[in-house]
């Protein structure tokens, strides 16, 4: 009955009737409560958790809040550290795996463990391994005799930060080596033996014909993985907690504390809505830097 | 002899040395991949009074499976392992029930608004996640659905039903119309065209959408930690930054967590490397 109701209709109502359900979903219960989250940017919540409509105060209120500057300042250290890192080291380990020609498989799937396993079990992993006393690092540098003194990698500011960014970059290289590894095996391998005999160098061949055809997948590792390190939250809950002092509080901290250490969802919600638009600012900024067309 | 020498010379000029420099990176990269693991797995078989001697131990004096026993059993890790398949299963059953019709209609089918319903539905990745957890975890409280598995399941899927839909839409959008006007040409109903014939020739793509949902679900921590009270519904995640907090709970037990949280990504990763691959770089090569 259903699958001949279903062919009697018209090409256009039958593939409505399946992508429907789909965007009705994520308009309704994201699009909803992502109009919610505007509102409440914008209200003040009483003890019941009722709205109460407030106007700009609350951005008001986060702009004049030195500890807004400085968490944004951290995030803003953490994801510019963090990229710089996961990209200059996911393209050396691109381009590794593309010049040599045996185990590439186990190799790829070997590096890509580390996007696999749960980001929480990562920072996990790295703070035993960093643990002043006990730790296999401090452990090596010692016995290799690079330093005399264990190093105290999370009882610093400026070192933590450090960490939080070296894990956040291991964390997210393998998705950005595999994405560029696809990329340059699809550029052929005609155009750089046709710029060889025109007497390109290994850096002309590089600037000339690698970069330019790996655009699109460099605008995607980009974007995507700026956004992701921007709004992560685990690897700085594990590995420092915001500490030592506030020193490595991220702005997804301010958001999570605002929300459930104070109640003060408006606050939270303001915060928020900021940080959605250094998203969209980001996203864009790739996007007209690369020159992708939509 | 002169004359081998130079021979020698000759090759070692001739050859591409940037191979080299590629083992050698590629060494140093596996070295810092594979160092956290390796620790962390010695860690784990250690016992309370090996963790703190100094220098680290490598080779384990007494190795002992104890850790793990007392975090499968004496702690509810057990639980919280099974709850996070429960909620990943799910998920991927969910995002294919809604995905893969709606990846085959903008795929195949004229719509109307058919680049704004796909860039609209890519654009919710662009709303980082936790400006939806207020909003989220006041619909949850409305429903009395705090601490549940539902809860999960509800934002998981709807999180990667975007994701899913755009690594099936690339797939599909691949295939040749001819093979389901064959088949509706055959007498097979739109349904059983899709059903049987376009779904079977796209699984491996379908796969891929599935695995990276599986994924993004298991590893996820920020959800599972503000809708999540008891064992009813915490997940691996959650369990083992729980352990930080808890003073009965030393790093071999932590370490021990840690290795059974990446067993299922390993033999994951090996088992499906192939999707994977695929279904990451769908449609990321070329525009």
């Amino acid at each position: 009955m259903l699958l001949d109701w279903l062919n009697r209709l018209s090409p256009v109502q039958f593939a409505l009737i399946l992508v429907m359900p789909s965007i009705i979903l994520l308009f309704a219960i994201i699009g909803y409560p992502f109009v919610n989250l505007i509102y409440s940017s914008l209200s003040a919540y009483d003890m019941q958790l009722t709205p109460h409509f407030t106007g700009v105060s609350n951005y008001v209120t986060v702009f004049s809040d030195p500890a807004f500057w400085g968490d944004l300042a951290n995030s803003f250290i953490y994801t510019i550290g963090s990229v710089i890192t996961f990209f200059l080291v996911g393209f050396a380990v691109a381009l590794s795996l593309n010049k040599i020609n045996i185990f590439q498989t186990p190799l790829r799937g070997i590096s890509l463990i580390p996007w696999a396993i749960p980001p929480v079990t990562a920072a996990m992993m790295w703070r035993w391994a960093l643990n002043t006393q006990y730790g296999v690092v401090n452990d090596l540098l010692m016995r290799v005799g690079l330093v005399s003194q264990p190093i105290q990698w999370l009882s610093s500011g400026k070192l933590a930060m450090g960490v939080l960014i070296f894990v956040d970059a291991w964390i997210r290289i393998p998705f950005v080596a595999l994405l560029l590894l696809a990329g340059l095996k699809a550029i052929p391998g005609e155009l750089y033996e046709s710029a060889s005999i025109d007497g390109a160098g290994v850096y002309q061949r590089f600037r000339y014909i690698t970069l330019p055809n790996l655009r699109y997948p460099i605008s995607i590792v980009l974007s995507l993985q700026t956004m992701f390190a921007f709004r992560t939250y685990a690897i700085m809950s594990v590995l420092t907690g915001g500490g030592p002092g506030t020193s490595t509080e991220l702005l997804v901290k301010y958001i999570y504390d605002s929300a459930f250490q104070a109640y003060n969802f408006g606050i939270a919600a303001a915060v928020s809505v900021i940080m959605f638009i250094f998203c969209l600012i980001f996203v864009a900024f790739y996007w007209n830097a690369l020159r992708i067309e939509v | 002899m002169a004359e081998k020498r130079s021979g020698l010379l000759s090759w070692w000029r001739n050859r591409d040395k940037s191979v080299y420099l590629a083992y050698f990176v590629i060494a140093v990269y596996l070295f810092f991949v594979l160092l956290p693991f390796f620790f962390t797995f010695i860690t784990s078989i250690k016992t309370s009074k090996e963790l703190t001697t100094t220098p680290v131990t490598y080779i384990v004096k007494t190795p002992t499976w104890q850790p793990y026993y007392s975090v499968l059993f004496e702690r509810a890790y057990g639980k919280y392992l099974l709850n996070t398949l429960v909620v990943s299963l799910s998920v991927v059953a969910l995002c294919a029930l809604f995905g893969v019709p709606a990846a085959y209609a903008l795929a195949k089918y004229r719509l109307p608004f058919k680049t704004g319903m796909l860039i609209s539905t890519i654009s919710v990745r662009l709303i980082p996640p936790i400006s939806l957890i207020v909003p989220f975890f006041l619909l949850i409280r409305a429903i009395n659905a705090l601490d549940s598995l539902q809860s999960l399941i509800i934002v998981n899927f709807l999180m990667n039903l975007p994701f899913f839909i755009w690594i099936a839409w690339g797939f599909l959008k691949e295939l040749p119309a001819e093979l389901e006007e064959a088949a509706l040409i055959d007498g097979c109903t739109r349904i059983e065209a899709l059903w049987k014939v376009v779904i079977p020739i796209a699984s491996p793509g379908l796969g891929a959408a599935a695995i990276v949902s599986f994924l993004f679900t298991w590893n996820e921590y920020l959800f599972a930690l503000t809708f999540t009270q008891t064992a009813a519904s915490k997940t691996i995640s959650v369990g083992i930054s729980d352990f930080v907090g808890d003073v009965f709970v030393r790093w071999n037990m932590i370490s021990a967590a840690g290795i059974l949280t990446t067993i299922p990504a390993l033999i994951f990763v090996f088992a499906f490397q192939k999707y994977i691959v695929e279904g990451l770089t769908a449609g990321s090569v070329k525009g």
